[in-house]
């Protein structure tokens, strides 16, 4: 087995993670090999610094700032339950609102147009180009060439 | 991980109204929970907010654990969630404050990346120190693998089941952080091993 097999292994050796014959190989390289043993060491050194660096100290009152803060999110969300039916009512309300409008304001709309308005004021008297324009009842083609010939 | 009333009991007795055994919870919890956030986190002032969000979270998710898993991997895995959002969250603050400033101090902060042990060494650091700024040069994914191997001292398997992923994925993501680690201090520890 070479030495970079062995380097390979290092990691899982440290971690206690290898078989009892891979653990037995292992321990035999290093033995003799320099850059493994070297490795090893750097790797055991950053191991118990790691470790050793988990000395944080929580404040004596953790537990109860804990408790505390859900009660706050529990209160907070009871209190926010009332603003939100009421924005919900409030939209629902704006939007019936806002359609009636939309719909009287469709019935109130003039039907006739500027245009047709205008023509039918200064021509009242050619009834036929008065049935062209205004939709009553149907017209036919003899109409139509009538309401030419005439004018 | 035998406790006089085991992790289990307690969470019957919370799911069944009792408020205290939360409470004990917390407290059975809480020294753990806060060293794996300041060591994923690197920095003290953060530790007690991200801690109490950390139990806020079991508070609210503990209806949903089942038994099939062990209570402190539940937490764990809360607890290194949060820890890669705040990671993550705060790269993004950072790149964006500093492609506001200029684009050369990006460059600028990645050679630094490789050149800040040696500097630490000059500065008389303390060799505890140095290493844990060493940790938050790691991804977040590396960094939260190592503290729970070398601060909690899980087994591969435990990791695994703890982060979802298999034993082999946690076997490599264990060797690459030791590996950039002992590239970050390779000039540190030229005179001092
Ligand atoms: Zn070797």
């Amino acid at each position: 087995m070479s030495h970079k097999y062995f380097q390979q292994l290092l990691s899982s050796y440290l971690d206690n993670e290898l078989s009892a014959d891979e653990k037995l190989q292992i321990e035999r390289h290093v033995e003799g090999c320099d850059e493994c043993k070297q490795r090893l060491q750097i790797f055991h050194t950053v191991k118990s610094h790691i470790h050793a660096g988990g000395n944080f100290e929580l404040s004596g009152n953790f537990t109860q700032s804990v408790v505390r803060r859900i009660r706050q999110e529990q209160e907070g969300a009871v209190l926010w339950l009332g603003p939100e039916v009421f924005a919900r009512r409030l939209i629902l309300g704006l939007f019936i609102v806002v359609s009636c409008l939309v719909g009287l304001g469709s019935l109130f709309q003039p039907e006739q147009t500027v245009t047709m308005d205008r023509y039918l004021r200064a021509e009242h008297q050619d009834s036929v180009s008065i049935q062209v324009l205004t939709p009553q009842s149907e017209i036919s083609k003899d109409d139509i060439l009538y309401a030419a010939m005439s004018k | 991980m035998k406790q006089i009333v085991d992790d289990y009991q307690l969470v019957e007795a919370f799911r069944g109204g009792d408020e205290k055994a939360f409470e004990e919870l917390v407290r059975r919890y809480q020294r753990q929970v806060a060293n794996i956030i300041y060591l994923t986190l690197g920095n003290r002032d953060e530790v007690e907010d991200v801690s109490q969000e950390v139990f806020i979270r079991v508070y609210k998710s503990l209806a949903k654990f089942e038994r099939d898993a062990s209570l402190y991997s539940w937490i764990y895995r809360i607890v290194v969630n949060l820890c890669i959002d705040e990671i993550r969250r705060k790269k993004i603050k950072r790149t964006l404050s500093l492609e506001f400033f200029s684009e050369g101090k990006l460059e600028e902060e990645k050679k630094n990346k490789s050149q800040i042990s040696a500097a630490d060494g000059m500065l008389g650091k303390e060799k505890s120190q140095v290493i844990l700024d060493a940790l938050q040069k790691l991804s977040p994914v590396h960094r939260t693998v190592i503290v729970l191997r070398e601060y909690e001292d899980l087994t591969y398997e435990q990791i695994a089941k703890t982060l979802h992923i298999s034993t082999q994925a946690v076997k490599s993501r264990i060797f690459r952080a030791r590996e950039e680690l002992r590239e970050l201090l390779k000039d540190y520890f030229k005179e001092r091993l």
